[in-house]
């Protein structure tokens, strides 16, 4: 079986960083990018999956610029066997979905592992746009996969618990942040990672994006700190902060 | 503009009231709406509960399409969903907004709260709204109601239901966490003190590693880089100074309280609300004035 | 013999032996020389699998220091394991120079040299080394009971530690039946060696045989010997030696040739500095660190068959001392067994145990013959590392180490955030600076460190000293990469902060944390950053001695003080911190003498500081080093909770420390019973001398 994991670049996930002063991007200068996250743990469980003998294929694929071929190459190195790059710009989840339902067509995998969401836009929103452009059932949010069979039993975090669906294979399946731990990968693992095929191809759609950001602002600052004097005094200010259901 | 209010839920209508605006309906997908909350109508799909995401947005496909804009409050489910109706609708999607700035221009958070972006959008817009931005719309009578008796697709899928915890929630994901330290003597008074907040509040209950150390909280509890990392919306620290390698675990709560005897301890420079004062006296105090609201 | 009427002292080698008898005895003595070396070369080619050295660090230096001068040996256990060494070794030696000595005079006519071997020579010759055997003799006996009762007792305290463990993979103290007959083999070469004396003297009396007492005085109750009886006895010792050599290479006694061909070419690269894996190196190979026993270097392959298994290493080792599987001599005999039946370092070791290194060096500290465990273990992470295999919250730390170059993860523009209120000069907004004062990832985000860190800016403005401090310029030096095993990401972050060094043209460098310390003292230069590094203590200590400073009053008995591994073991500085509060200690300086262990063990002798067991180079680690801040503990495997244990036990009030990890650890080790007003006050030193110059 197939696996194809959809691999996002984004900002260094453990670093804070701010809008540029005139509000035209994100200062990302002498940042770090790294996998996001959940894409990360998608492809941990992917590697896993084969690992276990449940898979015999990973091919994880992003798309932008050359500066991709750097997660690419990690992708590579923990344990994905081949990698597409396809070059584009102006992204965004409709169109990377529109891509990847022309990929999903190509490659014909019997799973898509994706990570629920990506850490620098927080959208979330490509796996169920995949699954209502390709008909492929949908498990967002998985916890725990099984597969067996033709089938796949996912244990996912809902808003009330967790809930077990069992999809038929092939199917769309989103990372949560339980499901794994990702190992670790130094750079030199990167490094050997060169021998493995990194294929460079131009996108596969002509989708042009929906929606586009004009501005990035700073979030209102977080309140300095603030002594209380009484019991009172504290149970008014967190009701006021309104984070009590 | 056509606008349909989508609620997942009959609490979801309030607030979808007061974004949708005059003149728009809603549907509803599961539950029987209590009032009109200003829609013409509401369309209730006569659901016991929600299909899976991909199913629902199929059976709902036909239903948005033609829509100018779609909105739903945010949650899991919601998230899930709208993207697949907004691709079956060919709509452009956005999640979690915080401010509608015009009809094609939005205000939704990025990188966790990093930052706000202004989107633009081009043509038809679906997308998911937090509530906190919005104020909610009047009951304002009863509703005209139009059962739609849609099928319920795909439900065979979920072999094991979601069903709410017993107990407390899990330390990880819970909305409000109430941590104690060492100060709390032994593991009766902890259970007592800190177990009690939250189980007023709903929350969970973590512990300082000292705590755990000292056999004060069972391990699980643990709190910090090198036990559980939480983010919930409220945390309230009792009796805890603030090592770094507690702080590491709680810097992504949105609202830290403290509780402490010494108001030179560093969390006091830390959290967002302090009280100096002792915790046996004021976490009872607090709780009973928390839960009594 | 002397023929003459004046009776020359000396005596007759071979007496009574027919000719063949000698001709055999030569036959026999090469043909188990032959053989004892033909095993020690078949070892040899285990050791040749491994990679050639890349430097020459062949020096005679090391043998003399540490086989001839016995450093290591003098260091520990100075009651029983030491004092009895020195016996059978210096015995041993001098039997060694002995046997020469006879040979050259015997056959020395062939180089023109005269048979010196007689006269007051002989007479003193007789002297020295039959009382150099009795020496030997009683430190094989002792070796014996020793052992003896060693087994009985260690082995069953260690089987109480670990029930269900199969004893011997646990133990410091290993035995095995054969070890009783290296030493009987020892014992009984020494007895017969006094044997064959007196039986001589009875077979052949002379005037001067009471020069040599002991086998005089047991010749006086032996009964009358023939020179056949005499010549069976000099069989039995000759039989005994040929024995020896035949056995040796297949016992721990092998350490006695091995041990000295370890010292011989033992690593230059000080105990503070790792190897660094030229990049090359992985292009080629494809492969980083050690995976297999073969891909150590040749001298870690031979150092592994130097182990004479005494254990010293696992007796000081803060990992096994706290309950976890890591014994670094099992190590040791792990590696060394799957050289021989193949197999991968991390499973003949396991994971658990590689992971649990602190890398505090105690056991390179202790080990007699040189063994660097420290190397063994972070070459085989180092390989863990680049498969994936490292799991858990080090890999946070690794990740923020790479992005935001802080181990906390702190943003760089935080970095500055201590030094509110402080004036602090920046080397960005500053000309010319004498000392970078190099704050470190935790003197920036920890609270009890960012004391120390203010505390250090007070005095150095106090005293006058010209410093900058590089703000958010500054990035972790890489250590804890470097020694969890991430060595790319630390030569990424050397190579980031040598080039901001090198814009600043930094010269001294003083830092709060040992840890930096060590990391740019030893592992900076080949990246291009040769500085001066200092100690805060040590530039501290020197600013008390100027006069500048005062030092910090201290009451006898209310202060203890724990030493970093990494500024005491690792890098040699124990008074200086002392000096800090007012005491004069010799603490650095080397064993001066041969016997000080035996005769004044190291004990406190600090008048107002009251000191730990564990001090100076002996230090016990507080758990931290190695990565290990960052990695789960159990509850009850903690290093942190033994030392703070042990000084608590000082009954001093107050501990101070010197390293904000140590200060991190040990606040995690407060005794769990304590009330809270009860408890220890952590303080680094420099907070002392702070409060004692406001």
């Amino acid at each position: 079986m197939l696996i194809l994991v959809p691999i996002k670049r984004v900002v260094d996930p453990y670093a804070v960083v701010r809008p540029l002063p005139d509000g035209s991007g994100m200062d990302t200068a002498g940042q770090k990018f790294d996998i996001n996250p959940f894409d990360e743990i998608a492809l941990e469980e992917a590697v896993r999956l084969k690992e276990a003998g449940s898979a015999d294929r990973i091919v994880a694929v992003s798309w932008g610029g050359s500066e991709c071929e750097d997660q690419l190459r990690k992708a590579l190195a923990m344990g994905a066997d081949e990698a597409l790059l396809f070059e584009a710009e102006d992204l965004d989840p409709s169109v990377i979905a529109a891509e990847l339902q022309a990929l999903v067509a190509e490659l014909q995998p019997g799973l898509i592992l994706m990570g629920k969401q990506d850490t620098d836009t927080d959208h979330g929103q490509t796996p169920p746009m995949l699954a209502a452009l390709t008909g492929l059932p949908l498990a967002s949010y998985a916890a725990r996969i099984t597969i067996s069979g033709g089938s796949a039993e996912v244990v996912r975090e809902t808003d009330s618990g967790e809930e077990t669906v069992t999809v038929p294979l092939p199917a769309i399946i989103s990372a949560d942040l339980r499901l794994n731990e990702p190992r670790y990968i130094a750079l030199p693992g990167i490094i050997k990672a060169r021998s493995k095929p990194l294929t460079r191809r131009d996108r596969l759609t002509t989708a042009a994006g929906r929606t586009r950001v004009v501005a990035y602002a700073p979030p209102p600052d977080r309140e300095p700190g603030r002594r209380v004097a009484s019991v009172e005094e504290l149970a008014e200010a967190i009701q006021a902060k309104g984070v009590l259901a | 503009m056509k606008t349909i209010a989508l609620a997942l839920q009959p609490s979801d209508l309030a607030v979808l009231g007061g974004a949708c605006g005059a003149d728009s309906e809603a549907i509803l997908l599961t539950g029987a709406p209590e009032a009109s909350f200003g829609f013409t109508t509401i369309h209730c799909t006569g659901w016991e509960s929600l299909p899976p995401a991909d199913e629902a947005a199929r059976a709902l496909a036909d239903l948005v399409r033609g829509a100018d804009r779609l909105i739903a409050v945010t949650s899991m489910a919601a998230r899930e969903l709208v993207p697949g109706l907004a691709a079956h609708a060919g709509a452009a999607c956005l999640s979690d907004v915080v401010e509608i700035l015009s009809e094609t221009r939005f205000r939704r958070p990025i990188a966790a709260g990093a930052a706000f972006a202004e989107v633009e959008v081009d043509g038809p817009v679906f997308f998911t709204i937090r509530p906190s931005g919005f104020p909610a719309a009047e009951p304002t009578g009863e509703a005209s109601v139009a059962d739609l008796a849609l099928p319920a697709p795909g439900l065979e899928r979920i072999t094991v239901a979601a069903a709410r915890r017993v107990g407390r929630p899990d330390l990880a994901r819970a909305k409000v966490v109430v941590s104690g330290g060492k100060p709390l003597g032994d593991s009766e008074t902890f259970e007592r003190v800190i177990g009690g907040m939250a189980d007023a509040l709903g929350g969970a209950v973590g512990a300082t590693r000292a705590a755990v150390d000292s056999g004060i909280a069972a391990n699980e509890l643990q709190v910090g880089q090198t036990g559980k990392v939480v983010a919930p919306d409220l945390y309230i620290a009792a009796g805890i100074s603030g090592s770094t390698q507690h702080m590491a675990g709680i810097k992504d709560s949105k609202v830290i309280v403290a509780i402490n005897k010494d108001a030179d301890a560093p969390i006091c420079s830390q959290a967002d609300l302090v009280l100096v004062a002792d915790l046996f006296e004021a976490v009872p105090a607090l709780q009973k004035l928390l839960a009594s609201r | 013999m002397s023929q003459t009427g004046f009776v020359d002292p000396t005596r007759e080698s071979y007496l009574f032996m027919p000719a063949w008898q000698k001709g055999l005895f030569y036959v026999l003595i090469f043909a188990s020389l032959a053989w004892m070396v033909k095993q020690i070369i078949d070892t040899r080619r285990q050791w040749q699998k491994g990679r050639p050295a890349e430097t020459d660090n062949r020096c005679l230096h090391k043998v003399w220091r540490y086989i001839l001068g016995q450093r290591k040996v003098q260091e520990s256990r100075p009651r029983d394991g030491a004092p009895m060494h020195l016996m059978l070794f210096y015995g041993f030696l001098a039997l060694f120079i002995a046997t020469s000595l006879l040979a050259l005079a015997e056959y020395g006519f062939i180089v023109g040299l005269p048979n010196f071997h007689r006269g007051a020579y002989y007479l003193a010759y007789e002297l020295i080394f039959y009382f150099m055997l009795l020496v030997f003799v009683i430190g094989a006996g002792w070796a014996l009971v020793r052992r003896w009762s060693m087994v009985r007792r260690q082995l069953q305290a260690e089987a109480a530690r670990f029930p269900g463990e199969p004893a011997p993979r646990l133990n410091p103290l290993t035995h095995e039946p054969k070890d009783y007959t290296g030493l009987l083999l020892l014992f009984a070469l020494g007895v017969t060696g006094f044997l064959v004396e007196a039986a001589r003297m009875k077979a052949n009396p002379q005037p001067w045989d009471h020069w040599a007492p002991i086998g005089w005085l047991y010749s006086l109750i032996l009964p009358p010997f023939s020179p056949a009886g005499y010549l069976a006895v000099w069989w039995l010792h000759a039989l005994l030696v040929c024995a020896f050599f035949i056995i040796l290479p297949q016992l721990r006694l092998r350490h006695i040739v091995i041990a000295v061909m370890t010292a011989y070419d033992a690593p230059d690269r000080p105990m503070g500095a790792l190897r660094t894996i030229p990049m090359d190196e992985v292009e080629e190979t494809g492969r980083i660190g050690v995976a297999e026993p073969e891909q150590y270097f040749r001298w870690d392959l031979k150092s592994l068959d130097a182990c004479m298994g005494c254990g010293r290493c696992t007796e000081v080792c803060p990992a096994y001392g706290s309950g976890k599987t890591l014994n670094p001599k099992q190590v040791v005999a792990d590696i060394h067994g799957g050289l021989r039946t193949g197999g991968q370092v991390a499973e003949l070791v396991t994971e658990e145990a590689l992971w649990a290194c602190t890398t505090c060096n105690a056991c390179v500290e202790a080990c007699p013959v040189l063994i660097r465990h420290v190397d063994l273990i972070v070459d085989a992470r180092r390989n863990l590392t680049a498969e994936g295999r490292l799991t858990g919250p080090a890999t946070v730390t690794l990740r923020q180490v790479a992005g935001s170059g802080s181990a906390w993860g702190q943003k760089p523009a935080d970095r500055e955030a201590w030094m509110q209120g402080l004036n602090v000069p920046l080397a960005r907004n500053t000309g010319e600076f004498e000392f970078l004062f190099w704050v470190g990832c935790a003197g920036a985000t920890d609270p009890g460190a960012i004391k120390t860190t203010r505390a250090v800016a007070e005095l150095l403005t106090m005293a006058g000293v010209s410093y900058a401090c590089l703000g958010r310029e500054e990035a972790c030096t890489g250590d804890p990469a470097r020694r969890i095993g991430d060595e790319f990401l630390f030569q990424e972050k050397a190579q980031g902060n040598a080039s901001v060094f090198a814009r600043y043209g930094v010269k001294k460098v003083v830092t709060a944390c040992p840890h930096c310390f060590n990391s740019l003292k030893n592992e900076y230069g080949e990246f291009g950053a040769e500085m001066e590094v200092w100690h805060h203590t040590q530039l501290l200590a020197g600013l008390v001695g100027e006069g500048r400073l005062k030092s910090a009053e201290i009451r006898p008995g209310e202060v203890t003080y724990h030493d970093p591994c990494y500024l005491a073991r690792v890098n040699n500085e124990s008074d200086a911190p002392r000096r800090l509060v007012g005491e004069e200690t010799n603490l650095n300086s080397e064993v001066p003498g041969l016997i000080r262990a035996v005769t004044s063990p190291p004990g406190p002798d600090t008048e107002r500081l009251v000191e730990p067991e564990h001090r100076g180079r002996k230090t016990l680690c507080c758990g931290a080093g190695g990565g290990r801040m960052w990695m789960e503990e159990e509850p009850g495997q903690r290093p942190s909770e033994r030392r703070m244990a042990e000084l608590a036990a000082t009954g001093a009030k107050t501990v101070a420390v010197a390293c904000p990890f140590c200060r991190i650890m040990l606040e995690t080790g407060r005794p769990k019973t304590a009330a809270l007003e009860d408890e220890i006050r952590l303080v680094d030193l420099a907070e002392m001398l702070q409060e004692a110059n406001r």
